[in-house]
């Protein structure tokens, strides 16, 4: 059966034009994709869609092989809402939960507006971290498969000559950490000129005081006719300024009527200092980990901690930002591959980052804000899927605990005797 | 046709001889040539079990696969935990004998449970100081490469006396140790120490007394604002040095030695000059 929307088009168009795809083919390459297969429940926060199909938005053939080869078979929520809306080339505020979908959301335009036969920097996309960076590099690669499209990737803490270098032949996409793309536009290197579109990710972590000027700068280096488009779970009221400067007539999507997961059970186990390391001892046994991301709130308690993970006979990797980059990439790269089942680590994995296979989310240390406490536990439930949050509270911890309870207006409940395995199944349960 | 047909469509966990587990749906068997053919077969790599090789669990499914039963090394149903050592004598007609073994625990008789409650105190005891010294062993050796790709590295600096956390000789002493040293923790006894409600009563009562006004306002209100007021992570400097010591039992740390000035390359010489000064406001800040 083919779809009849190519069937409608003139014999002359190529291959690449043409838009649609056939059900079988569709059918064919959702069935290849790993995604497909996990049949873990899902929540509304990813399944309340108005039925839209990627069909609909008349999107070149061979994005939508990408897009159904990485096993995305409906938009979600998120991307139902802003697609439309960014392939016009307008502004953009989207507000989405952790893990709904909000790449997704911005790569499809991003890949259908990119014009492969002109050989420039004509999308960026910024990240707060390089490890979000390299996620989204994946991503975009593994969506642009079909399309003629180069995508490159920047981020400080790598040698400039290799970007440099790398940028002599500029590619169509560029993924970058904001210190860096302005130090290469600064300089010449990266040309913005011809950038029409650019993507904040995480926007809140880039649109605050620290990065005013950088940000600023970066826009100085854009063409007058460009579509700005930010993605994050959380929007401060300071967004607003930027919005207000630099996106007139923006629309503002916001699918949040709460701030939290449905699909992330929250509990607590009151500890004392010292018995911190004999609580995680004991949730190790009891629970049935698949992969599990433990949060500390000092880089020198992340490497203490993953000792002690070790020493307890369980595998462990541990990140933060004060490790050397190769490293870094590894233990990231290694761990989304699932070669461990735990990774202790800092606030720097705190955002976007997305794992699958992440079912327990354990704050060593309890945060000291919300909102980052909001993005910790994002890292399990990924897609509405099922998974848990365990806090660690200390006495002194108690006050912080309620104020995340209220301003986040959510329930931390004591952890009972049986955590049902239904509340964070792991990937390949059916 | 044979009693073990009840098992047909069942979810199956299998480990093979090099250690690695599958899960799959029961498609057919035969038993004369012990084949078994499984539907929908993902691989788990060998997790935790001691191997020659470590192999990851893997990421695609295959629609079907065929085992041949000499080279599985235990069978059991996926909802079971499965037992790497559970059928390793019976090596005639191996499959046979695991499936019989199935058959009989599948039945609905009032022992299953007692049964399964068994295979796990047997379980139990099977894990002897060896194999825990083994599991123990590879990890460490996993972090000990990471541990060494440090020090090769920039990160040059004499070992230290004292309370160095880094261990020379990981085996050693990782044999020492066994999980009980973590002791005991009961989680009914921490929630009774903690009266979770009566704490915020108290909390909100001193606030009132200090004439805080605790705010109304809900942080996020979508039907008022896009925006929402939710005190932002990136001010709140997040430290613990005190409590390292309680935690830890250290109160010094020495990770991975980051020297000042002198730890990563582009502090040195001219090569980065002009370089990313946002980027290095996010590292400076301890994330």
């Amino acid at each position: 059966m083919s779809n009849p929307s190519a069937q409608s088009k003139p014999p002359q168009a190529t291959d690449d034009q043409e838009i649609g795809i056939s059900e079988e083919e569709k059918k064919q390459l959702l069935e290849q994709s790993h995604r497909f297969h996990d049949d873990r429940e899902r929540t509304v926060d990813v399944t309340s869609t108005k039925n839209h199909s990627f069909d609909d938005y008349g999107l070149k053939r061979n994005l939508l092989r990408g897009i159904y080869g990485m096993g995305f078979e409906k938009p979600s929520p998120v991307q139902e809402a802003t697609i439309p809306i960014s392939l016009t080339g307008a502004h953009i505020l989207a507000r989405a939960k952790n893990g709904t979908g909000k790449t997704g959301a911005f790569l499809i335009p991003v890949l259908e507006l990119v014009d492969p036969s002109k050989e420039c920097i004509q999308a960026v996309i910024l990240v707060p971290t390089r490890e979000l960076a390299i996620q989204i590099k994946q991503n975009t690669s593994q969506m642009a498969k079909y399309l003629d499209l180069r995508v490159q990737m920047v981020t400080g803490g790598t040698p400039v000559k290799d970007d440099i270098l790398a940028l002599k032949q500029p590619g169509h996409i560029l993924i970058a950490t904001i210190g860096r793309l302005y130090d290469l536009a600064d300089r010449k290197i990266a040309d913005l000129s011809q950038c029409k579109m650019l993507v904040m990710d995480e926007a809140d972590k880039l649109v605050n005081a620290d990065f005013q000027q950088t940000i600023d700068g970066i826009i100085s280096f854009l063409p007058e006719q460009r579509q700005i488009l930010l993605f994050s779970a959380t929007f401060p009221r300071e967004v607003k300024s930027f919005s207000d400067k630099y996106m007139p007539n923006s629309h503002e999507v916001n699918l949040m009527d709460e701030l939290t997961l449905r699909g992330v059970t929250q509990f607590y186990a009151f500890v004392e200092e010292k018995e911190k390391l004999c609580c995680l001892n004991a949730l190790f046994q009891r629970l049935e980990i698949n992969q599990a991301m433990i949060f500390c709130n000092s880089i020198p308690r992340v490497v203490l901690l993953a000792k002690k993970i070790t020493e307890m006979g369980h595998s462990c990797y541990y990140m933060h930002s004060k490790m050397p980059r190769e490293q870094r990439n590894r233990v990231f790269v290694d761990f989304r591959a699932g070669k461990c089942r735990n990774l202790v680590c800092s606030d720097l994995l705190t955002r976007g980052i997305d794992i699958p296979s992440v079912n327990v989310v354990i704050n060593f240390d309890m945060p000291n804000a919300s909102e980052t406490y909001l993005h910790r536990i994002g890292r399990g439930g990924r897609f509405g899927h099922y998974s848990i949050a365990i806090n660690l509270i200390t006495y002194e911890d108690r006050h912080k605990m309620f104020q995340i309870e209220r301003e986040l207006g959510t329930e931390i409940r004591p952890i009972p005797n049986v955590i049902s395995t239904e509340l964070y199944p792991a990937v390949s349960s059916g | 046709m044979s009693d073990y047909d009840t098992l047909l469509g069942q979810r199956f966990s299998i480990i093979t001889e090099d250690q690695q587990r599958y899960e799959g749906t029961l498609k057919s068997y035969e038993l004369e040539t012990s084949f078994l053919v499984l539907e929908k077969v993902q691989s788990f790599g060998t997790e935790d079990r001691v191997s020659d090789k470590f192999i990851p669990p893997g990421t695609k499914i295959a629609p079907v696969t065929s085992f041949n039963a000499d080279n599985v090394k235990a069978i059991d149903l996926a909802e079971n935990q499965i037992d790497p050592d559970a059928h390793q004598q019976s090596k005639t007609s191996v499959l046979e004998n695991h499936m019989r073994n199935l058959t009989v625990q599948s039945q609905p008789t009032p022992y299953t449970r007692q049964q399964t409650y068994q295979r796990q105190q047997s379980r139990s005891t099977n894990y002897t100081p060896q194999s825990k010294y083994q599991r123990n062993d590879r990890y460490q050796y996993r972090q000990r490469e990471y541990d060494q790709e440090q020090d090769h590295g920039r990160y040059q600096r004499p070992p230290r006396q004292g309370n160095r956390i880094y261990v020379q000789n990981g085996e050693q002493f990782a044999v020492g140790r066994q999980t009980s040293n973590f002791g005991r923790f009961d989680f009914e006894e921490a929630e009774k120490k903690f009266d979770k409600d009566k704490e915020r009563q108290e909390m909100q009562s001193a606030q009132e007394l200090n004439g805080e006004q605790p705010s109304i306002e809900p942080v996020y209100n979508p039907q008022s604002s896009f925006f929402d007021s939710l005190p932002s992570g990136n001010q709140s400097s997040a430290r613990y040095i005190s409590s390292n010591e309680e935690a830890f039992g250290v109160s010094e740390v020495y990770f991975g030695g980051r020297g000042r000035g002198r730890g990563r390359g582009r502090y040195r010489g001219g090569r980065y000059r002009g370089g990313p000064r946002q980027d290095r406001g996010w590292s400076s800040r301890g994330e």
